[in-house]
């Protein structure tokens, strides 16, 4: 599973607060980062968490792709 | 800044420093500015929250709107519809004489903001969960109504809001009752028989069902006024929105054979539409300041003070910061790095239409490989038909506006469709 957080993101905050454990609004809020999955770590929580987040992000900012998501 | 006055907005860095920050809110309905009709259609939808409830709210509806669904709406629902429209158009156009359509050379005449309505409705009842709408007499009288609905909901911009929104609620009573009462009351006694899969919720009225409490905090209107707001988005601002694009897309090609060709690609009218959405959304983004705020142009605001965002204005700016200054629709158009084309066509922030990905696709985001499974959106699938299917103006009969409304609405848009080898193109 890949995720991506493109040039859209208006740092709402929202994939922080339904995915903390993949999404992290840097210190002064400039910025969000992801962290890098593991091979084989993409447990159905992680790939749930990840595609919630996507659905959530009111910017349309964030791209799961390799999950089930129908993105490849 | 007094409490008592509007400041307007209409520089990019400033709208996206209101719409963005967290220091003003939707305004409120005793702040006035037509807000205090409105919300008789729109207090309890995700339109108005804001906040905590806000992030539940959207991320209750985010369900809707995960990709997969999203490509599953638009393979199974809305290409079947248009590709049906676009055969009873090449159907009647060539011969059959059913239909009540005015046949013109090897066209039909046809308004083009009923037909895009009418492709739309497959998708909104699968959205929402409405039925009742398979036959052509039933989406009729459903869209009939939907237009005053529509002109009431958009109150804030015409001279005599409160009797559009009066006519809006009578119009909304009977929609509801002729598609939304059965469906919801059907559903109710599953769902509280706790038969209903917890782990798949598929249309609006299951997850207004399964949150029913939460939906409840803004009394039972809430409901109705969740599924009427997707209404107004999915039937009335994509089309009003579609009407736009032809219109620019038309004027833009004009007898130019290589324009032409390029009106059935689709990568052409992916950023044709984004150009197009961008030059007319012309109403105004009501905020209030929650506290005093400095915008990045050194103005001031007080707490409590309302401020307008001008989205024409701010959309227009892109122009001047791009490499087509002098034209206002360029879908060639190369912006300076780091704006968006669609400037605030869907919003910004957290407020940013939840359809836009529906409408928008992820052609900006596909990568290399992935057309297959790709997400054209509603918009670029719509034009693809229309234009794979003649679609052109009438030079005699030209497109008409609500004449009491403030922002750009369209009345009636008539066009000629039929079969590009009958095309006489205007």
């Amino acid at each position: 599973m890949g995720i991506e957080v493109s040039g859209e993101c208006a740092r709402t905050g929202y994939c922080v607060r339904v995915a903390p454990e993949l999404f992290t609004l840097e210190p002064g809020g400039e910025r969000v980062s992801v962290r890098e999955i593991a091979d084989g770590e993409d447990s159905e929580h992680l790939v749930e968490a990840a595609l919630d987040a996507e659905a959530t992000c009111p910017l349309g900012a964030i791209v799961v792709t390799g999950a089930d998501s129908g993105a490849g | 800044m007094s409490s008592s006055t509007i400041a307007l907005i209409d520089r990019l860095d400033d709208a996206m420093h209101v719409l963005r920050g967290g220091s003003f809110v939707q305004i409120l309905p005793e702040s006035g500015h037509g807000a205090e009709y409105t919300a008789a259609l729109v207090h309890g939808s995700v339109l108005h929250l804001d906040g905590e409830a806000h992030f539940e709210r959207r991320r209750l509806l985010s369900l809707l709107f995960r990709r997969k669904v999203l490509v599953d709406y638009e393979h199974t629902v809305l290409v079947p519809a248009l590709e049906r429209i676009s055969r009873d158009i090449g159907r009647i156009a060539t011969g059959d004489p059913s239909g009540d359509e005015e046949r013109d050379g090897g066209g039909l005449r046809l308004d083009l903001l009923q037909l895009c309505r009418e492709a739309f409705i497959d998708l909104f009842s699968r959205l929402v969960g409405f039925e009742g709408l398979e036959t052509r007499e039933s989406r009729a009288a459903m869209l009939a109504d939907f237009t005053d609905y529509e002109i009431g909901f958009r109150a804030k911009y015409i001279a005599d809001p409160a009797t559009a929104v009066e006519r809006a609620l009578a119009s909304k009573d009977r929609i509801l009752a002729r598609h939304f009462d059965e469906p919801w009351q059907r559903r109710a006694l599953v769902f509280e028989s706790g038969e209903i899969d917890e782990a798949l919720p598929d249309d609006l009225i299951a997850i207004l069902l399964r949150n029913r409490e939460h939906y409840l905090q803004w009394g039972d209107d809430a409901s109705w006024q969740e599924a009427m707001l997707f209404m107004v988005a999915s039937i009335g601002s994509t089309g009003n929105a579609i009407c736009h694009a032809v219109a620019d897309l038309l004027d833009w090609s004009g007898e130019d054979p290589d324009r032409l060709q390029q009106l059935e690609d689709p990568a052409l009218l992916s950023r044709a539409f984004r150009d197009s959405v961008r030059l007319h959304q012309t109403n105004h983004l009501l905020r209030t300041a929650t506290k005093d705020s400095t915008l990045p142009s050194g103005m001031t605001v007080s707490a409590g003070a309302i401020v307008a965002v001008n989205r024409a204005a701010v959309n227009r700016e892109l122009e001047s910061r791009s490499d087509a200054p002098d034209r206002r629709f360029a879908p060639d158009r190369t912006l300076e790095e780091g704006l968006r084309d669609i400037g605030l066509s869907f919003g910004d922030g957290p407020h940013s239409c939840i359809g836009r990905t529906m409408v928008l696709g992820d052609r900006g985001t596909r990568r290399e490989g992935q057309d297959e499974d790709g997400l054209e959106g509603l918009a670029v699938a719509t034009l693809l038909h229309l234009f794979r299917t003649g679609v052109r103006r009438i030079p005699d009969d030209p497109p008409t506006r609500v004449s009491e409304m403030a922002r750009e609405m369209w009345a009636r848009f008539p066009v000629i469709m039929g079969p590009r080898e009958h095309r006489d193109r205007t």
